[in-house]
């Protein structure tokens, strides 16, 4: 890994736990009567680093961001929905993505993740509880997740467009 | 930006959305019955079994960390000692299959229809 990269990596980790953080202070939930539902803004920076990086240094800013996240606000069972939600919406991101262009653009690939995320997440409390009864929390959650998913697209578009606009090379 | 939209995102989209409507069927399916029982499980353990009827008026109290309101054909978390309050936003449950989960304590309380006596067996 070059030295470069690196550093991206870093900068990236530490943008997606500091959004995080900000997304806890605006709990949704309170506005949209899905309980648990999210923002997933640290979607964006995984999605950027997919574009922009590879596949294995977007794990590398998924794993530092889910575990600072956890050590930082998180218990036990928090770290183990993060990390299952995350690598279910890293992977499916990561295989249309290759589609991308042609089949769909940035933002379904968002939308996808962002379901994705939301499976993830209720197949760890699945586990974590041992009962299926989590599952009533999913059609809801899959709803919200097509125009939250579209918000963190078109965020994770416009940062690229720009990043091209000032030619600047990640 | 929306120029750039490909008919990809409206499958996406469409099946993410057909997916949660198949999900809420399947759920709406299995939980008809005709009793209606609240159940609280703990830690993947059934800690108590209420048949609910239009009389019915009690508190669970699970050591002051979850405490669950049961008043007549409903059920609510009432009161969490968790972080995210998850489960007291979700609110009363009132039909066999919702559930109210609380993930930090590992409590759910969920609606359930059992499946009436049975009449008769035809062999």
């Amino acid at each position: 890994m070059k030295t470069r990269t690196i550093t991206t990596c870093g900068l990236l980790a530490a943008l997606a736990v500091v959004l995080s953080l900000v997304e806890r202070l605006f709990p949704l939930d309170a506005v949209v009567p899905v309980p648990g539902v999210k923002l997933g803004l640290a979607n964006v920076v995984t999605l950027f680093a997919l574009t922009r990086l590879s596949v294995r240094e977007a794990l590398a800013v998924m794993l530092c961001r889910v575990t600072i996240a956890a050590l930082l606000m998180g218990s036990v069972s928090a770290f183990l929905f993060s990390l299952l939600g995350g690598l279910l919406s890293l992977v499916v991101m990561a295989l249309l993505l290759r589609l991308e262009g042609r089949f769909c653009s940035l933002l379904g690939v968002s939308v996808a993740g962002a379901a994705a995320h939301n499976v993830g997440q209720i197949a760890a409390a699945m586990l974590w509880l041992k009962t299926t009864a989590v599952l009533t929390y999913l059609p809801f959650l899959l709803v919200m997740s097509v125009p939250l998913g579209l918000v963190t697209g078109l965020t994770c578009a416009v940062v690229l467009s720009h990043l091209k606009k000032i030619d600047l090379h990640v | 930006m929306w120029h750039r939209l490909k008919w990809g995102d409206l499958v996406i989209a469409g099946a993410v959305l057909l997916a949660a409507a198949a999900l809420a069927a399947l759920l709406a399916r299995q939980a008809t019955g005709d009793g209606l029982y609240a159940e609280v499980w703990q830690a993947g353990e059934l800690v108590e079994r209420v048949a609910l009827t239009d009389v019915t008026a009690r508190t669970i109290d699970l050591d002051g960390h979850n405490v669950i309101v049961l008043d007549g054909r409903t059920a609510t978390m009432h009161a969490a000692d968790c972080r995210d309050q998850v489960c007291v936003r979700t609110g009363t449950l009132t039909h066999a299959g919702q559930a109210a989960v609380c993930l930090p304590n590992r409590v759910v309380v969920k609606l359930v229809g059992v499946p009436g006596e049975i009449d008769a067996i035809v062999s």
